[in-house]
């Protein structure tokens, strides 16, 4: 059954996912620099970065929040969701998956001021306890 | 970087479920009585109108999603008796169905709107609920909000449901939001939801156009399974759907009694329907009619190779004609739609015209289920329309009237729709006055729409009224009286190759009965020869073949033959002249005269030679070529070649046209 078959290859996830995040803990955070919507939020180690959330964040803007988010994977990092007004599913669902990567590899994930909106859809979706929202 | 998922191409999708919506909206309101708050129909119309509100939102479509929700208010006072229902409800609401059909084909077309009726309508709605909020723009919340309430005024039993929802990883794809359809499930009452992320993968292996939750949701409150599969309606087959009523508990004498009945039902959504463009069926139903032809060429090869000695091969060989033939017939049916899709527009122009002309009518349909074509169902729309308006009209009195005659009060109207053999009857009838012979006679002798001294019958008379520029109204208004209908249902009805008659009596009441081919993509044909040129005709419109009588035959005015059919004078048409063919010099075999049935009236085409009897696929000779008058198509025989398919209609309009202009002259 395709399901079962699906179950089988998430359960070896974690395991694949502390060996990557291992690998690229090594490798240093070098592009963040570039992108104005990342901000480093200290010098010296441990990185912190602060990433912004748009008022509008939908499935157009998803495979450039991916890349965003892909450069701060190894630093704890603050989420200013405080000005997000509309958010559907497919960028919960990656911020999810982020969140679950950045705390994971053991580092942290600070949630700034998060709009009511923000939090309620992600309640709405089952995924604010688990992302450390509420 | 922008991704690909472009909300314009879901727009055919939007637009094609807002007019069901439309229409289910607007029969369910011609099903409420004044005075009487169906309950069952209020929900349904307010589904539909949340439907529509809903996906005009996402799409962007602002003013209509403002003006459902205008609706959506008045309706929610309907349900919650806050507002009584009225003729005059009902009248406003049908008018703003009428608004925003007209909105959205305007959105459909890219084309503006006349606001100000808008404008009026809204004003109406308004009017109807002062105390309502209207404002639905600025947060999808808080109509959702509203809902909630409306929603928990829905009559039945408390219950509990359970329901698994797991999107197909091409979910967004679709344009669809599960927050959207989760968040209006919540309206429905108490909410619980755990997010399965079981299928989840890392970060790095993400697809951000990809859906990887599910959810399992807990619901309670006075909710029904259809209330939970609505929510769910728009990512039917994008999704794995669970939905089950928690049992509840039970004494232990029921206990005893065995399991509650209800249990667990998954639904199965892909297997349900699927949308797809005629254009996919079409292709499809070309490619089956190449292998129809391939196939008869395969028996024919057979034949001509001598291969009739290996039995095993011809029993392959009609094991594949089996086939191809139920391939046929399977693929066919996908065209067909119940005829109660063309009778859809019937029971609001009933209603209207009933109320402007003070007249009271019983509108009854039967055998709604029976299937046609869906071009030929999208092509007898107007004549249908046309015939009831005519049968409302001039057929049913006034109450007034009608009871003076002694009939009751209330007229009646009849639709039926039947199969008889490979045809689609449908009778249009109607208990009014019926049609006055005396008169329609008197306005064709008048109208020399008929030649002097010729004696009709009564069939014939009263088949008079399909000839152009023919009316016995009295006045002439907007619904009819002006004579350009009849002959145009007539022509509509013969361009599909049906027929139109008429039967009626005065003081009793019409019927009128057409008589439709199930399809136009296929043919019972009668293969012909006319000099070395074959031709298919109509098979069902055959009366009779026989041997060509030259004595029988006459010419008028040097022009126009006839020939002298048992007690009538019929026209005669050869296909060597029409079409330019070199006659057939071989005379050892008498020429052939098929006879054809052309309503009442008959029409003889002179034939060298009759072959056999086939179906035929029907190609457009206006698709590959260009239209040719005369001929409705063409097709590939089992020897390959092409065969021209007579218009017989279309002949023998062009014959009696040129038999006009000789009389004329």
């Amino acid at each position: 059954m395709p399901t079962r078959n699906k179950t089988a290859t998430t359960k070896k996830a974690p395991a694949a996912r502390k060996k990557k995040a291992v690998k690229k803990k090594r490798s240093p955070a070098k592009s963040t620099a570039n992108n104005s919507r990342v901000k480093s939020a200290a010098s010296k180690k441990p990185l912190t970065h602060t990433l912004t959330l748009d008022s509008v964040a939908v499935i157009n803007n998803a495979k450039a929040l991916y890349e965003e988010f892909g450069k701060v994977i190894n630093t704890d990092v603050n989420i200013d969701a405080s000005s997000v007004e509309m958010i559907d599913t497919a960028i919960l669902q990656l911020l999810y998956a982020f969140v679950i990567k950045v705390t994971s590899s053991n580092h942290k994930i600070n949630w700034i001021n998060p709009s009511d909106e923000f939090i309620s859809r992600a309640t709405l979706l089952g995924l604010s306890r688990n992302m450390g929202i509420a | 970087m922008e991704i690909d998922i472009n909300l314009s191409q879901f727009h055919d999708i939007f637009f094609e479920e807002s007019f069901e919506g439309i229409e289910i909206m607007e029969s369910e309101l011609l099903n409420l009585s004044p005075g009487t708050a169906d309950k069952e129909i209020i929900n349904t119309i307010f589904r539909a109108a949340h439907s529509i509100k809903g996906s005009a939102g996402t799409f962007g479509f602002s003013e209509i999603s403002d003006f459902t929700h205008k609706m959506e208010t008045v309706l929610d006072k309907m349900r919650s008796d806050e507002l009584e229902i009225t003729q005059q409800l009902i009248s406003v609401l049908l008018s703003a169905v009428d608004s925003l059909n007209n909105m959205l084909i305007s959105h459909r077309e890219a084309k503006p709107y006349d606001p100000t009726l808008v404008e009026n309508v809204s004003a109406q709605l308004e009017r109807l609920t002062p105390h309502a909020r209207t404002d639905s723009s600025p947060s999808r919340e808080e109509s959702c909000q509203g809902d909630n309430q409306a929603g928990s005024t829905n009559q039945g039993p408390e219950q509990r449901w359970r329901i698994g929802f797991f999107p197909h990883e091409k979910l967004f794809y679709s344009g669809n939001d599960p927050l959207r359809l989760i968040r209006e499930l919540q309206t429905l009452g108490e909410f619980a939801i755990k997010a399965e992320v079981d299928n989840l993968p890392d970060f790095d292996d993400l697809d951000v156009h990809n859906c990887y939750l599910g959810w399992r949701i807990q619901i309670q409150g006075q909710i029904t399974r259809e209330q939970i599969e609505e929510v769910f309606a728009w990512v039917e087959g994008d999704c794995r759907l669970e939905i089950t009523r928690e049992i509840q508990r039970r004494s232990s004498e029921d206990r005893r009694k065995g399991p509650e009945q209800s249990g667990r039902r998954k639904i199965d959504t892909e297997n349900r329907s699927i949308r797809v463009s005629t254009d996919k069926i079409d292709n499809l139903l070309n490619l089956v009619g190449e292998l129809v032809i391939t196939q008869s060429i395969l028996n024919r090869v057979c034949n001509d190779l001598g291969m009739d000695s290996s039995d095993k091969f011809l029993e392959c060989l009609e094991q594949l004609e089996r086939n191809t033939r139920d391939l046929q017939e399977q693929t066919m049916s996908i065209r067909m739609l119940p005829v109660d899709n063309a009778f859809q527009r019937i029971p609001r122009i009933v209603h209207d015209l009933s109320i402007a002309q003070g007249k009271q009518v019983t509108l009854e349909f039967s055998g709604e289920t029976t299937e046609l074509d869906k071009t030929v169902l999208e092509k007898i729309g107007d004549p249908l329309v046309h015939l009831v308006r005519n049968a409302l009209d001039h057929g049913i009195e006034t109450p007034d009237i009608r009871a003076s005659k002694g009939k009751p009060e209330q007229g009646t109207i009849k639709i039926n729709a039947s199969h008889e053999g490979g045809y689609v009857i449908l009778r249009i009838s109607d208990d009014g006055n019926g049609i006055n012979s005396d008169k329609l006679l008197a306005t064709a002798n008048e109208k020399n729409l008929i030649a002097e001294g010729e004696e009709l019958s009564e069939t014939q008379i009263q088949n008079l009224i399909f000839l152009p520029g023919l009316s016995t109204s009295k006045e002439i208004n907007d619904i009819s009286g002006r004579g350009v209908g009849m002959d145009v249902v007539k022509r509509n009805i013969s361009d599909l190759g049906g027929t139109v008659d008429v039967w009626s009596e005065q003081g009793v009441g019409s019927t009128f009965t057409i008589r439709l081919p199930l399809t136009l993509a296929i043919l019972d044909g009668q293969i012909v020869r006319v000099g070395n040129q074959i031709f298919i005709m109509p098979l069902h419109s055959i009366k009779e073949t026989m041997i060509f009588d030259d004595r029988a035959a006459n010419t008028v005015a040097g022009k126009v033959e006839l020939y002298k059919y048992r007690d009538e004078y019929i026209s005669l048409i050869r296909l060597t002249e029409l079409f330019n063919i070199e006659p057939e010099t071989n005379t050892d075999h008498p020429e052939l005269l098929v006879v054809f049935d052309i309503g009442d009236k008959h029409v003889g085409i002179l034939v060298d030679d009759v072959i056999g009897q086939q179906q035929v696929v029907i190609k457009s000779l206006e698709n590959n070529y260009k239209s040719v008058p005369g001929l409705t198509g063409a097709t590939v025989l089992g020897d390959g070649s092409v065969a021209l398919i007579l218009d017989v209609l279309g002949l023998a309009a062009q014959h009696k046209e040129t038999s006009s202009r000789v009389n004329t002259a």
